[in-house]
């Protein structure tokens, strides 16, 4: 009733609002080392899964956004998503069931030592798989390591929508425990020292197959989930690569903004809200392209 | 214009210092107990083929995560108990489950091994599932019979409640169970 009351008031908390959600939209999410990553000698990695299995994932339902809001439509969408989300979680078993043990901690792990212009320390790390709640607390796993840097790889990956593709991410986290590195990321969001999401999907090649839920499981489990299985490999091969070439990469002072080069190639990808980004092309590898949103995560597309 | 109150600010400040304070306990799992008060297992139907349930073992990656429902971590650490007790139950006219005793019998003998069990979220809804291995041993058979049993339920998740979590995962196991149960009569006459 005070806020109600007193427009004054009012005024300066939406002004103090705007600010905030201006100040988020405006400055980078990613982290850049700046070539501190060099300088450390040994590492704690950790690959944290999200998910026990891949998660299934939905078109979101608009009938809030197409009527202005309400109770009513809020509920009608409600509806609508939950009877999409059964409809999915059914429609995926044959993926599941054909991903039975498939290691998706271990074949990360192998794939992140396997990149070639990996650093020494990745290379030499024991790395971890363990469950992200596991690693919920942070400082905990900070006081418990004893190596130079602690890198956490939360690992996500899910079917689109349409089941067309799979999307598989990785929100990779530095963080510094040696005195020297600790002084170079300070100043940094949080202290860490490098910090980025990464982002691949693989699309279905399956040839005159029903374009439909079950159409699509079935082909990515046919053969024992031969296809689903190489998607993985595949997916997660990249995104170790991704990662390991990104340690390495400069980032703009002050968690500016990242912008594209004058004949830069610009692509729309999708970022870790849900939205379209559009991004820009910053390299080429085995025939796909890896894009740069303004906020500096790093996608992999096709060509 | 009346003059601004600097109450307001005070208040509101309060209020999100005391919200703030509240943020890391929502970091720390929050700890299932899955068992249900009062539940015994069903009574040996008389005349049944018992089968020996030799062995429940947990076979996921080493915790007791049960993953996230809309951000809020759930773990528990008695799914094996829970699990034992909801095989001990499954009992029907085609067989019995029992846990072996001293002097067990040569017989049908049953391992069975928790594959997976987890709660997730797709938007409003939330997911639990339960995946177990199973292997029947027989004195007729010469390789082990080994068969998954997936049970899975999608609720709207209302306010991502450990109660509403606990029924969830209550629902996947009965479905998982019930799936075994309709199998596991005729694989004893296999």
């Amino acid at each position: 009733m005070i806020l109600v009351r007193n427009p004054r008031t009012v005024a300066l908390l939406l002004g103090a609002f705007a600010l905030i959600g201006l100040a988020g939209c405006a400055s980078a999410t990613r982290v850049a080392s700046n070539g501190a990553v060099e300088r450390a000698a040994s590492a704690q990695v950790h690959v944290a899964l999200t998910k026990q299995e891949i998660g299934a994932d939905i078109h979101n339902s608009n009938v809030s956004a197409a009527t202005g809001g309400g109770l009513i439509a809020a509920f009608i969408d409600l509806g609508i998503e939950h009877s999409r989300a059964k409809k999915a979680e059914v429609a995926i078993v044959p993926v599941r069931d054909a991903l039975l043990g498939y290691d998706v901690g271990k074949t990360f792990s192998e794939a992140l030592q396997a990149a070639a212009e990996g650093p020494a320390w990745l290379k030499a790390a024991k790395i971890e798989v363990r469950s992200a709640a596991d690693l919920g607390d942070q400082k905990k796993v900070l006081a418990a390591a004893t190596a130079d840097v602690v890198m956490t790889l939360v690992t996500d990956y899910k079917m689109l929508p349409d089941f067309n593709g799979v999307r598989v991410s990785v929100q990779a986290t530095l963080r510094p425990r040696s005195a020297e590195l600790v002084a170079t990321a300070k100043g940094n969001p949080d202290g860490v020292l490098f910090a980025n999401r990464f982002v691949t999907t693989r699309n279905s090649r399956a040839p005159l197959m029903p374009a439909t839920h079950a159409g699509y499981a079935a082909a990515w489990a046919a053969d024992g989930g031969k296809t689903i299985r190489a998607a993985l490999d595949e997916a997660l091969a990249e995104l170790a690569r991704m990662i390991v070439w990104d340690l390495k990469q400069d980032g703009p002072a002050g968690q500016a903004l990242y912008k594209a080069g004058a004949d830069s190639y610009m692509f729309n990808v999708v970022d870790a809200r849900g939205l379209p980004v559009r991004g820009f092309s910053v390299r080429v590898d085995s025939g796909r392209s890896w894009i740069r949103t303004p906020s500096g995560e790093l996608h992999s597309v096709t060509q | 214009m009346k003059q601004s109150r600097p109450g307001a600010f005070r208040g509101l400040a309060v209020v999100l210092l005391l919200a703030s304070g509240g943020l890391p306990a929502c970091v720390a799992p929050a700890q299932l107990s899955l068992a249900e008060p009062g539940a015994r297992p069903q009574a040996t139907p008389s005349g049944a083929p018992r089968v020996w349930l030799t062995e429940v073992i947990d076979q996921r990656q080493g915790s007791e995560s049960l993953g996230q429902v809309a951000a809020r971590n759930f773990s528990s650490a008695d799914l094996i108990p829970w699990l034992q007790n909801a095989l001990l139950g499954l009992n029907s006219r085609e067989f019995s489950l029992v846990r072996p005793d001293a002097e067990a019998l040569p017989g049908p003998r049953l391992k069975v091994r928790l594959v997976k069990a987890y709660v997730d979220s797709v938007h409003a809804s939330k997911i639990a599932v339960v995946v177990i291995e199973t292997e029947l041993s027989k004195p007729d058979l010469e390789q082990p019979l080994r068969k998954y049993y997936r049970g899975q339920c999608t609720h709207v998740n209302w306010a991502s409640g450990s109660g509403e979590v606990v029924s969830s995962l209550r629902v996947a196991l009965a479905d998982c169970l019930d799936k075994l149960g309709r199998d596991l009569g005729p694989s004893l006459n296999y």
